[in-house]
């Protein structure tokens, strides 16, 4: 199961969860956006309805206040019936025509006659405006509609769009207000009554540009302002534009406006300038905003959704990086011939490579030892120097562990000691400075050791009688005489020399000499003490050094045995060799206080000997007396 | 000035409108009491509005209604013809003391008092190419735009789809009167718009009813009223012009006014009786 769901598991942290967050955030950024959108559209549209509303209202009050002008000259002619030119005249006069009524070319009278509508007169008498008295409005068919409506309807009727200029009663587009008046006295309850009993027209023409022009208020900037007469939307109809018309508009409202039983069409549409002024334009950046955030969201998703993997992945590599670079440096150490180890002195435990077993002398398959067992495995002479200086490793007191000392190789059913060179260093301590681990490797050094002790050996011993040297023997008969004057001892000198030993060498060869050097050398070192000292100073000279409590007797006696030895016949090479010496004693401190002096007596003993006594070699007493001669 | 149906549909759906339950809890104003005081000129507004009021014939049942008031109070009203949504403005501010056939509302409560004295239902008239055969169709089309009068208000379902198109920027508006609402949407300007039975005079026209279909709100009929403004005319005035409404509905005159402009039946479908 777990094997199943692990890569699940994991395309979820590292896909899954960035991605979901990334697709909510994108998701709730729309959403946002969507509903900021819709709000400010929402109010996009309340405020263009509410400026349709204001505009619309201000339209109809002034057609209102123009009416109610209409209305007043209407109660003037139907209260006096009898009031002539000059006395509408003089009512115009008095009426405030000022900015109020901006649009409204003066007042005018139209009187029914018949089928006909002649205009009588015009107020203020302006000459543009005498111009036109007498048209019969009848037959312009604008203008007999308004009429024929006010007449039937008995209250204020406009007509369609009309070019004032051509009709000489203005300027531009504009139309007419037109009001009835009927024969005072007479009923004008009905349409038939209306038409029966009308006297004239009241009416007022008007520019519309002027007049819209003079609404009170502002037009809200970004705003275009189309007034059409009717409802269809041509060019021909357009009362009044005002404001540039967008190319796109963001909204357009249109409403209805029925003025005098005629309707017109108000168009407001909104530009850009229009949403900036309502601080409607702000929407687009959520979006961008918004991609952003999800981005940001989805990479921290991303971070702390995959940081337990990144951060096992890491750690993954790091032991692997490590476990590779131990094993090249185990594997190098290895190949060097050394073994590895790895202690942890709290824990009391360790670890350590093959190799190292081997050196210790341990089977490479066995378990890791206890120090109390690797202490058993060093020699007892090194132990407690290898102890030391391990000692002083962990203590700090040096920075490295270099130690020399001898462990048991006997596994192999052939007790010995083998020479091993230990080298570590503590890489790890606890607050207190205490060690808690400490690795280093194991050379074996067992054929370097003897390879030096032999060379040490062969700088102090006779290459072929492996007896101590010239040098050797002197440097040991320094220290014997220093020994002897400080404890007051006495010592023995004996100086050998073979006889006849040059034909012997001649007769059977080099290689028989030297056997016979060897045999001689084996037969005086058999004849003394362990504590005694043999050496070869010359082609067929030895000399013996007797140290500890000597007396003349027991000298003598170490000599008659060496001769007595060395006079036996040898087997060599297959021939029967006899052989003899002459032999020399010397005494310290009888016959001698320091080297030279000591080894002149023994050295004249021995001629003294030599010259007398070699036909008495064999072994006679006389020898021996000779011998005793040389005293 | 009678309708004339010449379709089973157009009488079946004229007829429902007027068979709804008519039960209505009258205000206690109704109830006799003084009379109104004519101390001053009162002021009274009418709205251009099919059978109710025609401005082109200054015409209709609400100029009826007015003159019988006026004789029957012996006040001196002033009448003029005024765009409903400035009446209400004028109502609320006590500058018009009366209005005709209103319909109330929670906001309108607040400043104006009514007396009831007929109610209708209200339908939605919408152009047979828009596709719509009920008023979920209507509101999903977004093309759609619906002309109103402004300041118009109607039933309940009526007012949501108005108030929901609204928001959409859906609505044409008329200032007064519904003849540039019916050009318009013959002329394809507007798709729908809500009517009541003042307006078949103008739907008894073949092409309206060629290119037209009506939806029923399912809304309860709707009464409708004398408006009084509460800012102009004191609890007593009130009470006293709604005894007049209350009169004209008692002893008939009522009925005989819409009877002049309705066939009987629908007449006293649509009178409230006393």
């Amino acid at each position: 199961m777990k094997h199943l769901l692990g890569p699940q598991a994991r395309w979820l942290r590292w896909r899954g969860l960035p991605l979901l967050v990334l697709l909510l955030t994108f998701g709730l950024s729309v959403a946002y956006w969507e509903r900021e959108r819709s709000q400010e559209l929402a109010a996009q549209r309340l405020a263009l309805d509410t400026a349709l509303r204001d505009t619309s209202q201000r339209v109809e009050q002034r057609v209102a206040a123009h009416e109610h002008l209409l209305q007043g000259v209407q109660g003037f002619l139907t209260a006096m019936p009898e009031a002539d030119s000059a006395a509408l005249r003089r009512y115009v006069d008095t009426l405030p025509l000022g900015a109020d009524f901006a649009g409204l070319q003066g007042i005018a009278l139209a009187e029914r006659r018949g089928y006909a509508a002649p205009l009588l007169q015009i107020e203020p008498a302006l000459p543009r405006n005498n111009a036109a008295l007498g048209l019969d409005l009848l037959t312009q068919p604008a203008a007999r509609r308004a009429l024929e409506q006010a007449q039937d309807s008995g209250r204020l009727a406009l007509s369609p769009k009309l070019d004032l200029q051509q009709l000489q009663l203005g300027q531009g587009p504009g139309f007419l207000m037109v009001m009835p008046i009927y024969r005072s006295g007479l009923p004008h309850a009905t349409v038939t009554e209306r038409r029966a009993n009308l006297r004239a027209w009241v009416m007022a023409p008007v520019a519309a540009p002027t007049l819209m022009a003079s609404l009170y208020g502002e037009r809200p900037p970004g705003l275009a302002l189309q007034l059409y007469d009717d409802q269809q939307l041509l060019e021909p109809a357009l009362l009044h534009s005002s404001g540039d018309r967008p190319a796109a508009p963001l909204g357009q409202v249109r409403e209805y406006l029925v003025q005098g039983g005629h309707t017109w069409t108000l168009v407001l549409e909104a530009g850009p300038g229009f949403a900036a002024r309502q601080g409607l334009a702000g929407t687009g950046s959520v979006l961008w905003a918004g991609a952003l955030l999800g981005l940001l969201l989805a990479l921290l998703a991303w971070l702390l959704g995959t940081a337990r993997a990144r951060a096992q992945g890491l750690a993954e590599q790091m032991t692997q990086a490590l476990r590779e670079s131990e094993q090249r440096w185990s594997f190098a150490l290895e190949g060097a011939g050394d073994g590895v180890w790895d202690w942890r002195p709290r824990e009391r435990t360790m670890s350590s490579s093959a190799r190292w077993k081997t050196i210790m002398g341990l089977r490479p398959g066995r378990p890791e030892p206890l120090v109390e067992e690797l202490q058993a495995l060093v020699h007892p002479e090194d132990l407690p120097r290898a102890t030391a200086e391990l000692q002083r490793c962990l203590d700090g007191l040096v920075p490295s562990l270099v130690s020399e000392f001898r462990v048991a190789s006997g596994h192999d059913g052939h007790p010995g000691w083998n020479w091993v060179l230990c080298r570590g260093t503590v890489v790890e301590r606890d607050a207190q400075h205490k060690p808690l681990r400490m690795i280093g490797t194991l050379s074996d050094i067992n054929a370097r050791r003897l390879s030096e002790e032999r060379v040490r050996f062969m700088a102090l011993h006779d290459p072929l009688t492996e007896l101590a040297n010239r040098a050797h023997f002197d440097e040991r008969m320094h220290f014997a005489l220093a020994n002897a004057r400080r404890y007051n001892e006495s010592l023995g000198l004996i100086l050998l020399d073979l006889d006849r030993f040059k034909p012997i060498n001649d007769q059977f060869g080099h290689a028989v000499g030297d056997q016979l050097l060897q045999t001689v050398a084996k037969r005086i070192k058999s004849s003394v003490r362990e504590t005694d000292t043999v050496g070869r100073i010359g082609g067929d000279e030895f000399v013996v050094l007797l140290t500890g409590p000597v007396t003349r007797e027991t000298a003598q006696l170490v000599a008659d045995k060496i001769f007595n030895q060395v006079a036996l016949t040898m087997e060599l090479s297959g021939a029967r060799i006899e052989i003899t010496c002459s032999l020399g004693l010397a005494l310290y401190p009888e016959d001698g206080a320091d080297e030279l002096s000591l080894t002149k007596a023994a050295d004249d003993a021995m001629y003294r000997n030599k010259r007398d006594g070699r036909k008495l070699m064999g072994g006679s007493p006389q020898t021996r007396d000779g011998y005793k001669d040389g005293q | 000035m009678r309708l004339v149906l010449r379709t089973t549909l157009w009488r079946t759906v004229l007829l429902a409108a007027f068979v709804a339950p008519l039960t209505l809890a009258m205000p206690s104003m109704a109830q006799q009491g003084p009379g109104p005081d004519c101390a001053r000129p009162l002021s009274l507004a009418l709205h251009d509005h099919g059978l109710l009021y025609s401005a082109d014939t200054s015409s209709g049942i609400d100029k009826e209604i007015t003159d019988e008031l006026i004789r029957r109070s012996g006040c001196r009203i002033h009448v003029q013809l005024l765009p409903r949504a400035r009446i209400w403005q004028l109502i609320e501010s006590g500058a018009l003391d009366f209005s005709l056939s209103g319909i109330s509302t929670r906001e309108r409560d607040k400043f104006a008092a009514f007396a009831w004295y007929f109610s209708n239902k209200y339908y939605l008239l919408v152009r047979r190419d828009a596709q719509v055969a009920k008023l979920d169709d209507f509101e999903r089309n977004k093309a759609l735009q619906l002309g109103v009068i402004r300041g118009f208000r109607y039933s309940d379902s009526a007012n949501r789809l108005v108030d929901g198109l609204a928001g959409q920027q859906r609505l044409t508006q008329s200032s007064s009167g519904l003849n540039a609402l019916f050009s318009a949407l013959m002329a394809g300007q507007l798709h729908g718009m809500i009517i009541e039975p003042f307006d078949y005079p103008t739907l008894d026209s073949a092409r309206i009813r060629e290119q037209t279909s009506i939806i029923e709100f399912g809304d309860k009929a709707v009464p409708h009223g004398l408006i009084m403004s509460r800012a102009s005319l004191s609890d007593e005035q009130r009470v006293a012009w709604a005894g007049l409404i209350a009169a004209m509905r008692r002893d008939g005159t009522m009925l005989r006014i819409f009877e002049k402009f309705f066939k009987p039946d629908l007449a006293r479908a649509m009178v409230l009786a006393e």
